[in-house]
């Protein structure tokens, strides 16, 4: 696990290092309107573009302090842990062309599924209270507006 | 001022959403799967429908509120929420093994109460005094104090700096993609129509701290309360009277350190355990059920968090990710911390302060008698709550500004701070800077065009030259206070535990 950290670590220097030169190239594309050198738009990005270039090279070049042991959860809850953020995808955008609550009780039976493996008809009757109730509480309750899509 | 504070505060709205907030704040730090920081981003949007001092009293409420909640996981199940917890850890657990839950928990009551009340009247004392210089503020100054606020970096870096400033780098980035303040074009958009709106400090806040956490969640095995272990929750006169002085002794540490602009609670608490453990006639005693190492960190967490809101009404800078959060809510609302805060929205301020004692003293109330209600609460499994609060997290994101593209954003944030978490790559600053970014870019043009490009207006102002020096010395006291703290965490909980969790 130690050298996951040392790759990850790596991993972010180069990143830094890729998001600095992004900045200055900003501060490239900005620098002609500007009110004067070091005011108006393109002042930040390219400050902070030298930084991230200095920061990275730094991660990248300097020896790190003794490094903490990185642990992942087991095979199983790791894949458990990918299902729900892909769940979470599908229904971010499920509630834009549906809205919100057809996908909410839909995708929270294998939510609850997933999180508390409980039988199928608990997950179903679980979905469908948790969906009624957030919708009272905040559309009825708060008077907030919630995606409507092509349902409501 | 504080009486037409308390004359506003006792409106029974305002009481109400006290109330309120200082309950969801107690279930929050008593569960799993949501700390002050999560809750507070998801309830900022939600809060849209009531006015800015209703919403900030009552998410003041949910930071104090999951303060005190905090101590039921650490004293009955060992679990500290946070790192600052793990004191309260080392005498409540032992405490609890031998049947005293009930006093551990009364004594953490009652010495976060009082702290919390000397706390709220220093910072009716200090904060309007920071307050007076607002008048001599003009934007050199507001960068210098932007300045001043990356020392909050040094505290929340972890073990490696180099990892907290590109963080707060990286924050300040993200709060530049959008649109230029000076010219109104796209900036870092790459022709993104979605972009130029820029992203939303709410979303990025609950994808870092509430989606991460979420996921966190789920690798833990989570632990129902046992009411064995409680016993009457009202200490005997024994137990208060050992607790007297290291409840004093706490809130002096704890309000003192609080007062530096950043300094972590994790500082003040474990302070004050040493302290407490050295003053002892029976140090051997601490470490097996010492209920002065409960009263002391208790008291000294409290009054900090309480001394919190001086830096952060007067300078607008955030001691804790809670903070920062309510620092983003702030924001939101319009009202702008720092200097002029006491001068344009005096009522608001006084009235939010007010309603911190009777907050105190309603958390009182709600925990000592019904101490057995919320430990019955711990007992909703996980199953249930995760997905409740995923929903939460959506509603929270899309409902700051109605968009998806925020809720993609949070999602993406999510998954990126789990990882953060993982490799301890601390995202307070970033959420610090990405906050602060657009106030310090304002802030450094307006400098730049008084002075004609020359950097030396930060230096030739006495009091924008006089808070760059104060930057550097609470660096460098912090980094030496954080040295020593990481010292003492490793002593209590190992070295797999990191100042930034």
């Amino acid at each position: 696990m130690k050298s996951l950290k040392f790759k990850f670590d790596y991993a972010l220097g180069v990143i830094s290092l890729i998001i600095g030169i992004v900045c200055l190239t900003e501060f490239k594309r900005l620098f002609p309107i500007r009110n004067s050198f070091l005011s108006g738009d393109h002042a930040l990005p390219g400050l902070t573009g030298i930084a991230m270039i200095i920061l990275g090279l730094l991660l990248l070049l300097v020896k790190k302090p003794k490094s903490i042991k990185v642990v992942f959860p087991e095979k199983t809850v790791m894949i458990r842990l990918m299902t729900i953020l892909g769940i979470l995808v599908v229904y971010s955008v499920c509630i834009a062309y549906l809205g919100y609550v057809v996908p909410t009780v839909i995708l929270g039976i294998p939510l609850f599924r997933l999180f508390g493996g409980y039988k199928w008809l608990f997950c179903v009757a679980t979905s469908i209270i948790c969906t009624a109730g957030l919708y009272a509480l905040f559309v009825f309750g708060l008077g907030m507006s919630f995606p409507r899509g092509m349902f409501f | 001022m504080l009486i037409s504070g308390f004359t506003q505060a006792l409106t029974p709205i305002n009481l109400a959403m006290a109330a309120i907030g200082t309950l969801i704040g107690t279930l929050v730090g008593v569960l799993p799967g949501l700390g002050a920081a999560s809750a507070i981003a998801i309830l900022i949007p939600v809060t849209a429908v009531l006015n800015p001092t209703q919403a900030i009293i009552m998410l003041a409420g949910i930071y104090y509120g999951a303060q005190y909640g905090g101590s039921t996981t650490a004293i009955l199940l060992n679990i500290p929420g946070e790192t600052a917890a793990i004191p309260t850890c080392l005498d409540g657990y032992p405490m609890a093994k031998q049947g005293r839950g009930g006093p551990a928990l009364g004594i953490s009551a009652i010495g976060s109460f009082i702290a919390g009340i000397l706390g709220v009247f220093g910072l009716a004392f200090f904060a309007p005094i920071f307050a007076e210089q607002a008048l001599k503020f003009g934007p050199p100054e507001y960068f210098s104090l932007m300045i001043l606020s990356l020392s909050i970096i040094v505290n929340f870096s972890g073990e490696y700096i180099v990892k907290g400033f590109i963080m707060g780098i990286l924050g300040y980035i993200l709060s530049m993609v959008g649109v230029g303040i000076t010219t109104g074009l796209p900036r870092l958009t790459f022709g993104s129509l979605a972009l130029t709106r820029g992203f939303d400090s709410i979303a990025i806040i609950i994808g870092l701290f509430a989606i991460s956490e979420i996921l966190k969640g789920l690798e833990e095995k989570t632990v129902a309360i046992s009411t064995e272990i409680m016993g009457s929750v009202f200490p005997s006169t024994k137990d208060l009277k050992k607790s007297f002085w290291p409840i004093i002794r706490g809130w002096a540490i704890g309000f003192f350190l609080g007062l530096l602009p950043g300094c972590s609670p994790v500082v003040s608490t474990f302070m004050s355990y040493d302290v407490e453990k050295k003053m002892s006639k029976h140090p051997e005693e601490f470490g097996h059920g010492a209920i002065e190492g409960v009263a002391g960190p208790e008291s000294a967490n409290n009054a900090n968090s309480q001394a919190g809101f001086i830096p952060l009404f007067s300078f607008g800078i955030p001691a804790s990710p809670a903070l920062a959060v309510l620092l983003a809510g702030l924001m939101i609302y319009g009202l702008q911390p720092g200097p002029m805060l006491f001068q344009q929205e005096g009522g608001f301020v006084w009235t939010v302060i007010a309603s911190m004692f009777i907050g105190n003293a309603m958390l009182v109330v709600f925990n000592l008698p019904f101490v057995g209600i919320w430990v019955k609460i711990t007992r909703i499994p996980y199953g249930i709550l995760g997905p409740v609060i995923l929903f939460l997290c959506v509603i929270g994101a899309y409902s700051s500004r109605n968009s998806l593209f925020d809720v993609y954003t949070m999602i993406a944030f999510g998954v990126i701070g789990y990882f953060m978490q993982k490799y301890k790559w601390p995202v307070v600053p970033l959420v610090l800077c990405a906050i602060l970014g657009p106030t310090l870019e304002r802030a450094w043009i307006q400098s730049m065009s008084m002075s004609r490009d020359s950097l030396l207006i930060f230096v030739q102002r006495p009091i924008s030259c006089g808070i760059l020096i104060l930057t550097v010395v609470f660096i460098i006291l912090s980094m030496k206070m954080m040295r020593r703290t990481k010292k003492l965490v490793v002593d209590a909980a190992g070295d797999g535990v990191s100042l930034t969790d």
